[in-house]
């Protein structure tokens, strides 16, 4: 596949376990909102004011100054319509763009499917972390799932020169063969893809040279990886990571945790785009953050539960910054099911400008209908 | 002990359980094949695993959600009641309940735990009990489903996925109508109120037959008419050729060698007809007995031939726990297992959450090359760590085979060890050469010893790699 | 609430409250193993979480009245971290004892949880430890720690120099098969539950045997894998009988009295844990309909029991990460 290098590039930063949007994009002028969380309200001359409603949690320090650039869009009252207050659900409903069937495909599988129908890189798709996150799934599509860039790929656990002996070997192995049936034909195919893949993916730690220093978090470390194999020009488009499993989880002791994670995530953000802006990549690239949900508009003593109406955000050169939506009525009357904020934006309408402004694809079949955009692109 | 005899134990464990160390192999292969059949059918003649154990060092076994997978794969490894334990999985990847909606520890235990109880017992029992189970009836909305307001999702699923299939033998098994008349009947059939997780957890939901929401109207259900119950149903169901047909096909497929997918079942006839013939005369026979089933499975020249050994894709729960038990480790209870069990996730096989109620695609679906490179990974790094006892024992058996080995020796020795008798002509010269490099082995003095341990964990890593050691 | 005649005296065992709710970090518990109560009302719990949520592993330190002091301990094998940590104990001067019986060592803590030393070897001879499962200690500063997978009791002093052992495995009177808990009466007896044997077993601090109470079953004076067993003031015992989910009070020649079985109550932070999410009150007050409440009042997968000199009995639960805490009183009887 030819790669012109600018083709734009999508990264997700996945956040897992239900990122509290109140304490994130905070109404610090909304009087209901200390009301609702005695607790865990932040004073508002620490709120890093984004208008005169609402600003961010102060340990976004380094997101704010994307937001100065006019190159933060905050996305206000995201989700859908009858929330799913399970972390699995919810997920795959994100992940899936299928509130009221079990999906199977993912959004991004579908995009990539796309960009690559005739499968000619088998990198078009990375994702960090192990194992697939269903917004990849799609039969046929190959992702490749990344645990550790450094030592990514086939009989990882030899060391050195006997790897790569190994590996020979392997190759060898998997040769094609005649008469052993199709399982065994299509299962070597697709261990020397695997091979290929994993040959072209260990040359991106090599090639790269860096002024940053990214933090030795997990976001932080797949962060990098993400910027390892944009900046190595594989042609990779679709880059996907998730934060620690349910790490925006924060039941309790909500804030010291929710300032914890997000002072990792708004460094890491702020590091990957130097990063690239160094390799002359920022252009070109997009970065997505969502979470399955958001919490409860009432704290409980010391944390916030499942919820529904959460935020999301978008940063880039090409991110016209700014607030898109409406941010969800605190009034009592206006709660959904369970203390909640109602969703005033649906995150297809997202997904939909993502898919069709930045990818120019057909949205439609992507996202399962047809969605008014966000114009943030 | 006759090669051929271990060979045939090998293929009994690899279908009827988890595999098994090469030691256990050679005892009940001088048990013989009969007796040991009977032994995996009789579980209640064996101790099972040891609860109380499991319990005492992970008490978050009782209800977590993500231990889920761990404690399973505890007993998959453990249990001495290895058919039991596959019955439990074979049941689970066919009446398919999932924990991304469920969403209780308790719940997937419990529905585990009914096909560990009941899965080798009368089908018509299972599926009654599969009915009254709580997390079913949630997972596939007979909760949702009233007398003034049907859903017919149970009551279609059981037909198309848990019961008769579409078809067979190019015939529809069953009409709209007969989904209709199902779904009507499972009316009323429902879980009482139960406590949410916050503050101090779920409770166990219970099931409740709620008469005043049942639909008691008469009913022609396959050509029967009568004011059917979801009992009834359940007792005309069993009575269909297509109840026999179906199940025998799934045990083909899980035990035999795979077929393909079950929604091409109407059209595609079954790879042995011959063998589901066996398996249906004995569904009837027995009064819709599975372990009856099973006897007429394990003990037939089907079952036994050449024919079909390696002829399945092993499933990722085949790949982890037949890993452990081969090499030996996570024999005895300490922290690690958690992280193990998310193998089979990153294998595409998420244990107790398949990804819809048609459950996992299996056969060569089950790789691709994200699953294959977890595949490789994690069976060649467990097969080449030779301080683990397993592993120790196949060093030691492959030294008793003679003072000095030949390269070809050390690889046929090595193959007939880790089992993988399945290897092409080409894969074995491919290990030849490879062995080749190093010469001859021996291990007469400290050094040799530890070269011929060396290479021995180097070539069980090699073979666990091969594409021939996905099939068992 | 039950009343037993007992001797001269009726006992009274009234519940009173309870604390905690299940959560992660913070004002909560989960999957908790072991507590202790100091002099000044502060109990130490003993979280052990589980695999996928390392985060969770931790001693809360909380008031017997539910308010939060703080949170000391993680998960690892560096200083004042525990893989499996199984049972806490309290020296004269407050100072807490963790034992953790995967990294088969003792941590110890200040009473604010600044982590102060640590010691223990793995193995089975003398002075080495093969999953400590219980500790107790008693007021000349001797430590007893029951040995469980070498079936043993053994003692050490405060830093952890042997002292000496007792018992050793099998179903014979004094011998031992994986045991627990353990605890000292105000005479230095030392009563271990002896696990697998299902039944509670008493010994002199030397080790030698005084009496063994219980056997395997349901019924009352049986047990079924009992973890735990406290002492009070007057002698009475109170076991911690496991897979029966109940509390048996003995007296102290080992004849049953009564059983707790669980009167719970929402705790505070329970309370606003559902305050802030209406849908879960709703839930809840359909469930009651149902059952009148019998599910949340029961103890739910107990796993510890201590009694204090004020002859509060805290009862420990893991699934639900609470704690219910029952008063006993005394009144003279009329013959």
């Amino acid at each position: 596949m030819v790669s012109t290098q600018k083709d734009p590039v999508l990264a997700v930063l996945s956040l897992s376990g239900g990122n509290d949007g109140i304490h994130t994009v905070i109404p610090y002028a909304n009087p209901l909102y200390r009301d609702f969380r005695p607790s865990l309200s932040v004073p508002e001359e620490q709120v890093l004011k984004l208008n005169d409603e609402v600003g961010l949690n102060p340990s976004m320090g380094p997101l704010k100054k994307f937001w100065d650039e006019g190159k933060l869009a905050v996305f206000l009252g995201i989700g859908y319509p009858n929330p799913s207050y399970s972390h699995f659900r919810s997920m795959d409903i994100w992940h899936t763009c299928e509130p009221d069937k079990v999906g199977t495909e993912g959004w991004l599988g579908k995009v990539l499917a796309d960009l690559d129908p005739n499968k000619e890189n088998v990198l078009t798709g990375v994702n960090f972390g192990r194992g697939l996150p269903r917004a990849l799934a799609k039969e046929g599509v190959p992702v490749a799932s990344v645990g550790n860039l450094e030592t990514y790929g086939l009989l990882s656990g030899i060391q050195g020169e006997e790897r790569n002996n190994a590996l020979d070997v392997f190759g060898r192995m998997y040769a094609p063969t005649i008469g052993t049936g199709y399982a065994m034909d299509y299962i070597r195919s697709t261990g020397i893809d695997a091979l290929k893949g994993a040959d072209i993916l260990a040359t991106a730690p090599h090639t790269y040279t860096s002024n940053v220093e990214y933090s030795s978090t997990d976001v932080g470390r797949y962060m990098k990886n993400i910027a390892q194999t944009h900046l190595a020009d594989f042609g990779t488009r679709v880059l996907f990571t998730t934060s620690p499993y349910n790490g925006f989880d924060t039941h309790a002791a909500e804030a010291t945790a929710h300032a914890a994670l997000w002072s990792d995530v708004s460094d890491t953000v702020e590091t990957f785009f130097a990063d690239l802006q160094d390799h002359g990549k920022a252009e070109n690239t997009l970065l997505f953050m969502f979470s399955e949900f958001g919490r409860r508009i009432f704290d409980n003593g010391s944390g916030t539960d499942h919820g529904a109406a959460s935020v999301a955000f978008a940063v880039g050169d090409k991110v016209k910054g700014g607030i898109y939506g409406e941010y969800p009525s605190m009034e009592r009357s206006d709660h959904i099911e369970g203390g909640n904020l109602a969703p005033t934006m649906d995150f297809r309408q997202v997904y939909a400008t993502i898919v069709e402004d930045w990818f120019g694809l057909d949205p439609v079949p992507v996202i399962g209908g047809n969605f008014e955009k966000i114009p943030f692109l | 002990m006759a090669d051929q005899d271990i060979a045939l134990m090998a293929h009994l464990f690899r279908r009827a359980g988890f595999g098994a160390s090469r030691d256990d192999l050679e005892a009940y292969a001088a048990k013989g094949y009969e007796a040991t059949v009977e032994e995996l059918l009789n579980p209640e003649t064996q101790p099972g695993v040891e609860e109380d154990l499991m319990l005492r060092y992970n008490q978050s076994f009782r209800e977590s959600n993500q231990a889920r997978d761990q404690q399973w794969l505890y007993r998959m490894v453990n249990e001495p009641r290895q058919l039991q334990e596959k019955m439990a999985l074979f049941w689970h990847t066919i009446l398919c309940g999932g924990n991304t909606k469920i969403d209780s520890g308790y719940e997937m235990h419990r529905m585990i735990n009914m096909f560990r109880e009941k899965g080798t017992g009368s089908f018509r029992d299972l599926l009654l009990d599969l009915s009254k189970n709580p997390g079913m009836i949630y997972y596939l909305d007979n909760s949702e489903s009233h007398k003034t307001a049907v859903n017919e999702n149970y009551g279609r699923e059981l037909l198309e996925l848990f019961s008769l299939g579409v078809g067979m033998d190019e015939q529809f098994n069953y009409s709209e109508d007969d989904v209709k008349a199902c779904a009507l009947a499972f009316t009323g059939w429902n879980i009482a109120p139960a406590y949410p997780p916050f503050p101090y957890g779920r409770s166990q939901w219970q099931f409740r037959f709620d008469p005043a929401d049942h639909d008691d109207s008469v009913k022609t259900f396959l050509g029967e008419t009568g004011r059917w119950n979801g009992d009834d149903i359940i007792d005309i169901i069993c009575k269909q050729p297509g109840a026999a047909r179906f199940i025998a096909r799934h045990m083909y497929d899980f035990f035999v060698a795979d077929e393909p997918p079950v929604p091409s079942w109407r059209q595609t006839p079954p790879r042995d007809m011959e063998a589901i013939k066996t398996l249906e005369k004995a569904y009837f026979d027995s009064g819709y007995n599975i372990k009856a089933m099973l006897r007429a499975l394990l003990t037939s020249d089907f079952f036994k031939s050449e024919d079909v050994r390696f002829a399945k894709v092993k499933n990722p729960a085949e790949i982890v726990a037949g890993t452990l038990r081969l090499v030996g480790d996570h024999r005895e209870i300490k922290p690690g297992l958690w992280e193990i069990a998310q193998e089979c996730t990153y294998m595409g096989m998420n244990l107790m959450d398949p990804p819809t109620v048609e459950g996992w695609h299996t056969g060569y679906e089950w790789i691709d090359s994200g699953t294959l490179v977890e595949r490789v990974n994690f069976a060649s790094e467990y097969l080449g760590q030779t301080d683990l006892p397993g592993v120790q024992s196949l060093v030691n058996h492959l030294m008793a085979l003679g003072e000095s080995l030949s390269p070809a020796q050390f690889v046929e020795g090595s193959i007939d060890l880790v089992g993988t008798l399945n290897l092409t002509e080409d894969t074995r010269q491919a290990l030849v050469a490879h062995a080749q490099e190093g010469g001859d082995l021996r291990h007469g003095t400290e050094a040799d010893r530890a070269e011929f341990t060396r290479r021995a964990g180097e070539m069980f890593q090699m073979i666990a790699s091969t594409s021939e050691f996905q099939f068992g | 609430m039950s009343t037993h005649f007992f001797g001269l005296k009726d006992w009274n065992f009234q519940y009173s409250h309870s604390l905690g709710r299940n959560e992660f970090g913070g004002t909560g518990f989960r999957n908790p193993v072991d507590m202790v109560v100091s002099a000044d009302d502060v109990v130490y719990v003993v979280n052990r979480s589980r695999e996928d949520r390392p985060d969770g592993v931790r001693v809360t330190m909380v008031t017997l009245e539910e308010d939060f002091i703080g949170e000391f301990g993680a998960y690892g094998e560096g200083d004042g971290e525990s893989i499996w940590p199984t049972a806490v104990a309290l020296d004269n001067e407050g100072n807490v004892y963790i034992a953790d019986e995967f990294l088969n060592r003792i941590s110890v803590y200040t009473k604010d949880g600044d982590f102060i030393r640590k010691w223990g070897k793995a193995g089975s001879a003398n002075g080495e430890l093969d999953r400590p499962a219980g500790l107790a200690i008693d007021g000349q500063g001797t430590l007893y720690v029951t040995d469980s997978r070498n079936h043993r009791v053994q003692k050490f002093t405060l830093d952890g120099k042997y002292i000496g052992t007792f018992g050793s495995f099998g179903s014979e009177p004094g011998q031992l098969n994986m045991p627990w808990g353990i605890t000292l009466d105000k005479d230095g007896l030392v009563l271990v539950a002896d696990w697998r044997n299902d039944r509670i077993q008493a010994f002199t601090p030397d080790g030698e045997w005084q009496a063994s109470f219980g056997s395997s079953g349901t019924g009352i004076g049986e047990f079924n894998r009992p973890n735990g067993v406290a002492v009070d003031k007057d002698g009475l015992i109170y076991v911690l009988d496991w897979l029966n989910d109940r509390v048996q009070i003995l007296n102290p020649d080992g004849r049953f009295i009564t059983a707790l079985h669980g009167e719970h109550q929402l705790s505070r932070w329970g309370k606003d844990k559902l305050l802030s999410n209406p849908d879960m009150i709703e839930q809840r007050a359909l469930a009651f309909t149902w059952d009148q409440g019998a599910f949340e009042k029961r103890l739910s997968d107990p796993c510890a029991v201590k009694v204090d000199d004020q002859n509060r009995i805290l009862v420990l639960e893991n699934t639900s990460g609470r704690i219910q805490v029952y008063q006993k009183t005394d009144t003279p009887v009329l013959v």
